[in-house]
């Protein structure tokens, strides 16, 4: 069997370190230290917010104060001080740039370091023949350039920053800010709703097919600083779309909080495919350092035959506290979740989905497959209901977990709650090492410990790399085999 | 200090009262252990269902304090089914001596009455302090009333099961019972047992068993259970075991009774080459709620644990299993299996499964399966249209769905003595 090409690169990489570590020295509009109900104010009003948003912020926080941190997710670090973060850092610009050429050029480089096109004939590298993307460039708080706006535009969808939209589309936001994962929701989706500075808006109007994949590249530069970004996409009846997320931040020995909201909200007969490559700093191999990925995703399928298919590969943070969940209202809708968690040295993941079943002949699957390396503990955590009604409902969960050392953890803690006589629901979990048939094969074929690892690691992903957009799966592939590097031997 | 349920206040004011006619009042040592028992229990109450171990089953019915009952007064005694030559029974939580028959026993093996053994002062079996995260077994502890003392000597093997019934008939007073037994089987020793909790129906009780196994290295304990309390009955179980190299524990539980009932099993597994198997069946109807927890720890490398438990859910009946299989840090080489299904037979009924891994060793195979649904419509179209008339149809797949979990019991009598109870069961769906 010929190796192929891919494989060869991907593994050729694996020597690679977190290439995104590096730090930008960009100057940088900061609010005061701290939370408060002036901060609160303070972001409202830099944001130029209409009344009832800032009402809407303060409300949250209010009900924030009232709240507790959880503490039943099987993550340990220490408390989280809340006064000793910036809410707000956004990089200088003396007028809001016109176009592209006017964004701050050390801005592009970033963008250009990670390997995001913010130039709008070029296409993502690597990939011949991939289709034009559109991104919204969030650089902490606030999104620096949106590419392909006029192009979008022309087919009536709207992609755009959510602090332009809360301007120049209020009915839009007001109606569907917080009615997928309202203020009081928890305890970080709460905090998220208070300060929230930017995120990614978009508004598929009935019958169109998003002629391009959208995305959002997230970066987190300036220390000491929180990103609370909310993205909130709407696919109106007959629509589809497929969404990219991206995240990276610098190496830093302090922990940084990145609380993020995602309201999908998906009409009759809609589609919205919504993909996350997640690689935030994970912290070096003491664990100090890197990110808290604490983050609330869900998507309510509102009308009949709405389908909505969540696919993550979480490789970086230092802790990851997720899951994508998906209320199926509609009759006939489809949830679909499908997952490749890796954590490698000391970090810590507890992910997974929720599946609410409300409506007839709903169905849903979920893939998770979890990796552990290094002294670092990985978590499955879901949530499979049946409602009363949710006559001939279906679901089928497989979450498989591999291990790699003798000193990680791997962990599944599904909830599943049937209420529906008719509903069929199907679970099963595995957890198992690489065996040493898989890696003497590899290696007497010629491939060294590392690579036979990351080849089979990557064929214990498949199942999940396949449902990544093309653009994504070559980059994700890469991942796999650079977050378990230095995790053999 | 947040207030305690009524019926945990209840217990908390009646236990100066109480404690001096408990087994074992002239026993400092005992008083000690009882008084241990209140405090914790005092600090924990009974759990809510915000205490994650507990967000299934809700113990409101309970705590609100349990109705005294109106059923008749010393209705007859429910009779055994399981016929064997050792049989012990416990009537309204004190040992009874003319309904138990222990004259037969073999030399090496030791059955006795806990209160007889706590009169006399030995609480060592019990340890010397309730440190006990659970709250009902705290609560034992303090109200601890009788129970089996249980010892098999070295290579010992019991020829025959032992029949221990647990009989609760109105009449007395008391509507909660806490046995407290502890079984100790030494090294190669060999026993089955038999466990039947049972009660008159229409008597409101409460039923609190704690169970203790020790295993040494190689014995085999045949552990069956059969929960028939009262309809109207709460019964909250616990049963730890511990497992020496080598050791067998086979469990099976087989409940159709009690308004609200909760088996928890702690297994923890000490030794290389031991084996922990658990299986079970429940069968409900009306409003029965039924929990099965189970928790399996792996804390030594090289050992093997089981589990299939299968459910059969009609009316309004609530199902609950939780299952945990925890492997600690070098436990390496252990496999771990579980299996639970539940059927659905009406739109009223219903089942949560929380299923669980925790593994921290790599060199390991656990795996676990849910799954719950209803009878399968094309198995059952099938059968009608060989001439089968539905009812007949309906009983025959429900029975091929518990035959795999029955055909786990190892020993026959008490196979064919669950097949036959739970056929009863089925002719009423």
């Amino acid at each position: 069997m010929a190796i192929r090409q891919e494989t060869v690169e991907q593994v050729a990489s694996v020597s690679d370190k977190y290439k995104y570590g590096f730090i930008s020295d960009i100057e940088a509009d900061t609010a005061p230290i701290g939370l408060s109900e002036d901060i609160v104010r303070f972001i409202s009003a830099k944001k130029e917010e209409p009344e009832w948003l800032l009402e809407w912020r303060l409300k949250a926080y209010r009900h924030w104060l009232t709240m507790v941190e959880p503490e039943w997710a099987n993550v340990h670090y220490p408390k989280i001080d809340f006064q000793d973060i910036y809410y707000y850092s956004a990089p200088k610009q003396k007028e809001k740039p016109k176009s592209l050429d006017e964004v701050d050029p050390e801005l592009l480089e970033v963008y250009k370091k990670l390997g995001i096109p913010l130039k709008e004939q070029e296409v993502l590298a690597g990939v011949e023949g991939a289709h034009n993307v559109a991104v919204d460039a969030v650089f902490d708080s606030v999104s620096v350039a949106t590419t392909f706006r006029e192009r979008l535009e022309k087919e009536g969808v709207i992609f755009c920053p959510i602090s332009e939209a809360v301007r120049n589309h209020p009915e839009l936001v007001q109606k569907y800010i917080g009615s997928v994962v309202p203020y009081t929701d928890n305890y970080y989706a709460t905090l998220n709703s208070a300060v929230f500075t930017d995120g990614s808006f978009c508004y598929i109007p009935k019958g169109v097919r998003c002629p391009m994949e959208l995305s959002t590249y997230f970066r987190i530069n300036a220390a000491q600083t929180g990103q609370f970004e909310r993205t909130l996409i709407i696919a109106e009846e007959g629509s589809y779309v497929s969404y990219l997320e991206g995240c990276t931040a610098p190496m830093r020995d302090e922990n940084q909080l990145h609380a993020a909201v995602v309201e999908l909200v998906i009409m009759k007969d809609a589609e919205i495919k919504y993909s996350t490559v997640q690689n935030w700093y994970p912290g070096d191999e003491n664990g100090v350092g890197g990110i808290y990925n604490f983050v609330t995703k869900r998507a309510a399928c509102r009308g009949e035959n709405a389908k909505v298919s969540w696919t993550q590969v979480e490789t970086g943070s230092a802790i990851t506290w997720k899951y994508p969940s998906c209320i199926l209202q509609g009759d006939n809708s489809v949830g679909e979740f499908y997952s490749i968690a890796i954590a490698n040295n000391m970090q810590q993941a507890d992910t997974g989905t929720k599946m609410i079943h409300l409506g007839k002949n709903t169905s849903s699957t979920i893939i998770s497959k979890g990796i552990s390396a290094g002294k670092a503990q990985n978590t499955y955590r879901g949530l499979v209901r049946m409602g009363r009604k949710a006559e001939n409902a279906r679901n089928h969960t497989v979450c498989d977990s591999l291990l790699i050392g003798d000193k990680c953890g791997a962990h599944t803690v599904p909830y599943i709650e049937n209420q529906s006589r008719t509903a069929t629901i199907e679970h099963e979990a595995t957890t198992s090492k690489v065996s040493e048939e898989q890696l003497f094969y590899c290696q007497q074929r010629g491939l060294s410990e590392e690579e036979s690892m990351a080849l089979i690691v990557n064929g214990f992903c498949k199942e999940v790399l396949q449902k990544l957009p093309m653009e994504f799966a070559v980059e994700a592939q890469k991942l796999v085999g650079i977050s378990l590097e230095g995790s053999v031997g | 200090m947040k207030n305690l349920t009524p019926l945990a206040q209840t217990y908390v004011d009646r236990f100066s009262a109480a404690s001096g006619s408990l087994p074992g009042h002239n026993s400092p040592a005992v008083a000690a252990l009882r008084k241990s028992g209140l405090a914790r229990f005092a600090s924990l109450d009974f759990p809510g269902r915000k205490v994650e171990e507990w967000r299934f089953t809700n113990l409101t019915a309970l705590t609100k304090g349990i109705k005294t009952t109106d059923a008749p007064a010393n209705a007859a005694l429910p009779a055994a089914e399981f016929e064997t030559p050792h049989v012990m029974t416990f009537v309204n939580g004190r040992f009874s001596e003319q309904d138990s028959r222990l004259d037969r026993l073999p030399d090496g093996v030791k059955l006795t009455s806990l209160a007889a053994e706590l009169d006399v002062g030995n609480s060592a079996l019990l340890g010397t302090e309730a440190d006990d995260k659970r709250a009902v077994v705290a609560l034992n502890t303090a109200f601890m009333e009788d129970g089996v003392v249980l010892n098999a000597a070295p290579g010992v093997t019991l020829d025959a099961p032992i029949l221990i019934r647990f009989v609760s008939v109105a009449g007395t007073g008391a509507n909660a019972h806490h046995m407290r037994n502890v079984i100790h089987l030494g090294e190669k020793a060999t026993v089955t047992l038999v466990e039947e909790h049972a009660g008159v129906d229409g008597h409101a009780y409460f039923a609190n068993p704690v169970t203790d196994i020790t295993l040494d290295k190689g014995a085999r304990l045949n552990h069956y259970k059969y929960q028939a309390e009262s309809a109207d009955a709460f019964h909250l179980a616990n049963t730890d075991t511990e497992l020496a190299e080598g050791a067998v524990y086979e469990n099976f539980a087989l409940s159709t009774g009690a308004r609200l009932s909760r088996n928890e099993l702690e297994t923890r597994i000490l030794g290389g080459g031991a084996e922990s198997i658990l299986n079970g069946a429940y069968l409900m109807r009306g409003t029965q709620h039924c929990d099965t927890t189970t928790i399996t720890r792996h804390l030594v490398p090289e050992n093997v644990s089981r589990q299939i438990y299968k459910g059969i859910l009609d009316d309004e009946a609530q199902g609950v299993f939780q299952g945990k299989i925890q492997i600690v840090p070098d436990a390496q080489q252990v496999s771990g299996d579980q299996l639970s299904r539940a059927l659905l037979l009406s739109d009223r009924a219903s089942v949560a499964v929380k299923p669980e891994l925790e593994i921290h060793a790599d060199d390991v195979k656990c795996s676990h399966g849910a799954s719950s649904g209803e009878l399968d419509e094309d198995a059952l179209f099938y059968l009608q249209s060989r001439g089968i008339e539905e009812k007949t149809a309906r009983k025959m797949l429900i029975d091929a769905f518990l035959a795999d979990v029955l055909e786990e019991v190892s020993n026959d009598d008490v196979r064919e003595y669950f097949a036959a109870v739970t056929a009863r069961w089925m002719d009423k769906v």
